[in-house]
């Protein structure tokens, strides 16, 4: 017989459940029919005859052989690593620097931080317009500001060389906005009387940078690099409205092949084998990501 | 002596801070300044900073504007109140409620960021137009929100959990239940954090292309983004219409940039979580 | 805090009342019709004025809903399956099998029209498994144009097959000038440029890696690899090509024919005198070429009165046939409705060499039917590839066979 405590005990263990009952419907509609739904085109013939007929047959794993197959996924898989990692890192440390540089309080210091969340903000199509310009070839602005310093045009866009590096540079200038936001705010939580420990020890500013900043910023920092990865990952419009994946394949992203493939060439389920090579890529991160953290809350 | 030397390094810092501000704004400045050059001009062989000829001919279809602005404005509004509404309870509960599956959760929810929109957009609008949530406001809110929800509870939770349990205990020696802690206890003391949560669910909103091409159906609800997008053609592009457009879409995101800035800045302070 | 929420409340409120207002007012039950198009600019207020006319003669409201050309099959077989699809669909005569395949379409009838009436590959384009399920707006095609001065500076003969055109390019192309351009940007565009050298060399859509192919590919993606064509044309559109003609920096260009009249009258405020010719092909014989142009088709969520009046609307873009000479005059179509014709050409004779064209054109599914969307975005990736040296033509020809061929049903 168990004590009647555990009766209230239960209730109230109900009563928290409803802080996620909200969140849990919402996300299966959102997010849980649409995955699954696209685990299922996955093993699929899905084409556009079935989208109104509703007929389609189990191929078993012919889809993902398909794409494995096809020479474009190492491409895309090699171009998407060197989007994201490149992405992340410099959009970090520009994040962080300026995050540290706003920290000083100065005239107009609260505006200008302001401000410089506006790339973030625009709708990415405006953006991408601007970039198209800066990028124009022959004589876009970028071109004009190396020609200041004689050095010759560039074909940003339309060469198979720069098209990434391009994108990586836009991508980064979007970025630049959620690192500082996110790392300013961090920043205001790290107790000021560390900072004078510290500055007592005699502690210089990198390493108190080092030693009370960072450490302090830990859970922030876990939290940017995780949402940025996925963020990252996931990116789509920017390339789309820029070069479509192109010349070539060269700015060809895993995200931007998934589309093609269904959108274009109407083979949903390649298309949705290529997103499950997104998922798992971003699983892989996110469990790597849950045991630090768990292993951390632990000790 | 000694204020005088603070005083001018605050306003050269304040000059280092425009020239930042000059060059990462540099794009957005000329898309406002290029939005006064006739469309022929986009076609130079050289792009010029300044206009070479100026105009207003870019905005002479200005007004038929106002409908798109206004329809993203309220879009984007629900949208960071529903991330808030369903996000912070969430944020709270997986925080300090200490169940066994909370990792299994956040997984879950770190997962569905990864998604990449463009698989969504199909599933999603089949099931939408089982709902009836095509062609309207709300089913551009719940769709846009699949970014803010995730978003604020994750964000939230990381904050969250930073508050000690002291604070917690003592709402409770006070008799509040988690509801009311929550309310009065947990929101006050992060609200910076929910500030930034809700100003980043509005952002995704705003500047959301994919829902408003796929969610809309009949034309009925334009948001600015899909208004901006008519313009660009199969064949040939309306430059002078998008940079007028998109200058009238920064203008009420840089008002509200610089006025809801000063709740983001206030911060954690140091005292609200003192150990 | 408070305030902020306050302030948002408020504005939300109001927005949401200017907001109502305005998007009121639309929907007025089933007797309206939904036009799924990607017509833009100043096509738009054109089409109005045409189903402005539907609907006065039907009772019903034929409303346009625009979206962009590369999504509008995806589109309209999303919206039939939802079941609010569309009730007209003006799409490009290649997306007609695709949508007809799918079922998203329904057939119609010729009314009043007779079927000799019509130019025979175009009215084949309205139709799948034997079935009319639309009928031709017009036609349109990619034709040359040249700088008439610069190639007689030359002494250069207009050029007709690859060779020639391939030599004066070089003889064209100085520091500040290029010899030959076209819109090299990802997708169908850049694809139905090349269709007509694909087959001059005796290949087929149906096999993107044959020698043929591969032989044609190197050839369309040569210009920007010996630098005759500039690298910038990989982003171009078509307003990109009539103002370096008009400005002398190109000089001859693959254009479509609906770019031409203002393509002309930009290149004569210019002082620049522009000939027109046809597309070359490989030996220099008159070149077979794709066909392009859009068919109005009836969608299936069309069914019982509302077909009947889709069907009536459909066949009035021909019937009417002097509307017709004017709609397709200002589209840069030449009809296929051929007693529409030859008041088209007698307003603009430079529609002329895009008839001569006709005369030996070729529909684009005719090879692969509605396998043809994979192919398109397979070569469109493939010869950019070749043009910026990311791979050999053998290479990104079987590259694009193997993924065009993955996606085949």
């Amino acid at each position: 017989m168990r004590p009647r405590r555990s009766s209230y005990q239960r209730r109230a263990a109900l009563m928290r459940l409803l802080f996620i009952v909200p969140v849990a419907v919402f996300l299966a509609l959102v997010f849980g029919y649409p995955i699954g739904f696209n685990l299922w085109l996955t093993f699929q013939s899905f084409d556009l005859v079935s989208m109104i007929s509703g007929v389609s047959e189990f191929v078993g794993l012919d889809n993902i052989t398909a794409v494995l197959a096809d020479p474009n996924f190492a491409s895309a898989a090699r171009n998407t690593a060197i989007f994201t990692v490149a992405s992340i890192a410099i959009q970090f440390v520009i994040g962080m620097a300026l995050a540290l540089f706003f920290y000083n309080v100065f005239p107009l210091s609260k505006a200008i931080r302001a401000l410089l969340v506006l790339p973030w903000l625009v709708p990415s199509i405006v953006a991408t317009t601007a970039w198209r310009f800066i990028f124009k070839d022959p004589s876009g602005f970028a071109n004009q500001l190396l020609g200041v310093v004689g050095i010759p045009p560039v074909h940003w866009l339309t060469s198979s060389d720069t098209a990434l590096v391009s994108v990586i540079i836009i991508n980064i200038w979007i970025g630049i906005a959620f690192n500082l936001v996110l790392l300013h705010s961090g920043l205001q939580s790290v107790p000021v009387d560390r900072y004078e420990a510290a500055q007592l020890d005699g502690a210089g500013y990198w390493q108190r940078f080092r030693h009370v900043t960072l450490p302090a910023l830990g859970p922030v920092i876990a939290v940017l690099l995780v949402l940025g990865f996925v963020y990252t990952l996931k990116q789509f419009d920017l390339i789309w409205t820029l070069t479509q994946g192109g010349p070539g394949n060269s700015s060809q992203l895993l995200s931007t092949w998934s589309y093609t493939l269904s959108f274009n060439s109407n083979a949903f389920g390649q298309g949705a084998a290529v997103a499950d090579f997104l998922f798992l890529a971003s699983a892989i991160i996110i469990v790597v990501y849950t045991l630090v953290q768990r292993k951390q809350s632990n000790a | 002596m000694h204020k005088f030397w603070r005083r001018s390094r605050g306003y050269g810092l304040t000059l280092i801070g425009i020239a930042i501000l000059l060059v990462l704004l540099f794009p957005l400045v000329w898309v406002v300044l290029s939005s006064f050059q006739p469309t022929a001009d986009f076609y130079a062989p050289v792009a010029s900073l300044i206009p070479q000829t100026f105009t207003l001919e870019n905005y002479s279809s200005i007004s038929s504007q106002i409908g798109p602005l206004l329809t993203t404005l309220v879009i984007a509004i629900f949208t960071a109140a529903l991330s808030l509404a369903i996000g912070i309870p969430a944020a709270y509960a997986l925080a300090v409620f200490r169940w066994r599956w909370v990792a299994i959760a956040m997984f879950l929810i770190l997962i569905t960021q990864v998604v990449p929109g463009v698989m969504v957009a199909t599933p999603l609008f089949l099931t939408f137009s089982r709902l009836g949530l095509l062609n309207s406001i709300v089913g551009l809110v719940i769709a846009n929100s699949a970014a803010g929800v995730p978003f604020t509870i994750l964000l939230l939770t990381a904050f969250m959990s930073g508050i000690p349990g002291s604070l917690r205990e003592a709402a409770h020696l006070d008799g509040a239940g988690e509801w009311r802690t929550l309310f009065s206890v947990i929101v006050p003391t992060t609200r910076s954090a929910i500030v930034a949560a809700a100003l980043f669910s509005f952002l995704f909103a705003w500047g959301d292309f994919l829902w408003a091409l796929t969610l809309n159906t009949n034309g009925t609800i334009t948001p600015l983004s899909l208004s901006i997008f008519q313009f660009v053609g199969n064949f040939q592009t309306n430059w002078g219409g998008i940079m007028a457009t998109s200058t009238i879409a920064l203008v009420p995101a840089m008002i509200l940039l610089v006025g809801a800035q000063r709740y983001i800045s206030v911060g954690l302070t140091a005292g609200a979580i003192k150990d | 805090m408070k305030k902020v929420l306050a302030i948002a409340a408020a504005l939300s409120a109001t927005a949401l009342v200017l907001a109502g207002c305005s998007a009121t007012g639309g929907d007025s039950g089933s007797k309206t019709l939904q036009v799924l198009t990607y017509a833009q600019g100043d096509q738009v207020p054109m089409y109005k004025k045409f189903f402005d006319q539907c609907s006065a003669d039907t009772g019903y409201t034929f409303e346009q809903l625009q979206v962009p050309a590369n999504d509008l099959l995806n589109k309209a077989v999303q919206l039939t399956a939802s079941g609010s699809g569309p009730a007209v669909i003006l799409a490009d005569n290649q997306m007609i099998a695709g949508l007809a395949n799918a079922k998203a379409l329904a057939p119609i009838t010729l009314g009043s029209l007779s079927a000799s009436d019509f130019v025979e590959g175009p009215l084949k384009s309205g139709q799948f498994d034997g079935k009319q399920y639309g009928l031709p707006v017009g036609n349109n095609g990619e034709v040359i144009v040249y700088n008439k001065k610069l190639l007689a500076d030359a002494g250069l003969a207009v050029p007709t097959s690859w060779d020639t055109l391939t030599a004066a390019a070089k003889a064209l192309t100085t520091s500040d000038r290029y010899g030959f351009g076209q819109t090299f940007q990802g997708g169908e565009t850049l694809s139905w440029n090349y269709w007509a050298q694909l087959w001059s060399a005796g290949g087929s859509i149906a096999k993107l890696d044959s020698p043929a192919a591969v032989e044609s590919a190197t050839f369309w993606a040569s210009f920007l690899k010996d630098g005759t064509a500039p690298q910038a044309s990989l982003q171009w559109q078509s307003d990109n090509l009539i103002s370096e003609v008009a400005a002398g920096r190109l000089a001859m260009a693959q254009v479509g024919t609906w770019t031409l009249s203002k393509l002309l009258s930009e290149a004569k405020d210019a002082g620049v005198d522009i000939g027109i010719t046809t597309q070359v092909s490989k030996s220099g014989d008159a070149p077979v070429v794709p066909f392009g142009g859009e068919v109005m088709a009836a969608g299936a969520s069309a069914t019982g009165d509302a077909l009947k009046a889709v069907n009536d609307c459909i066949v009035s873009w021909s019937s009417d046939t002097a509307g017709l000479a004017e709609r397709d005059e200002f589209l840069g179509y030449l009809p296929s409705y051929i007693p529409a014709q030859a008041a088209v050409l007698k307003a603009t004779p430079y529609l002329q060499v895009l008839s001569d064209q006709l005369a030996d054109s070729r529909g684009r599914t005719e090879e692969v039917g509605p396998n043809y969307q994979s192919r398109t975005v397979a070569v469109s990736t493939a010869l950019q590839q070749i043009a910026t040296g990311a791979a050999t033509p053998e290479e990104a020809m079987k590259t694009a066979q193997t993924s065009a061929a993955a996606a085949d049903k």
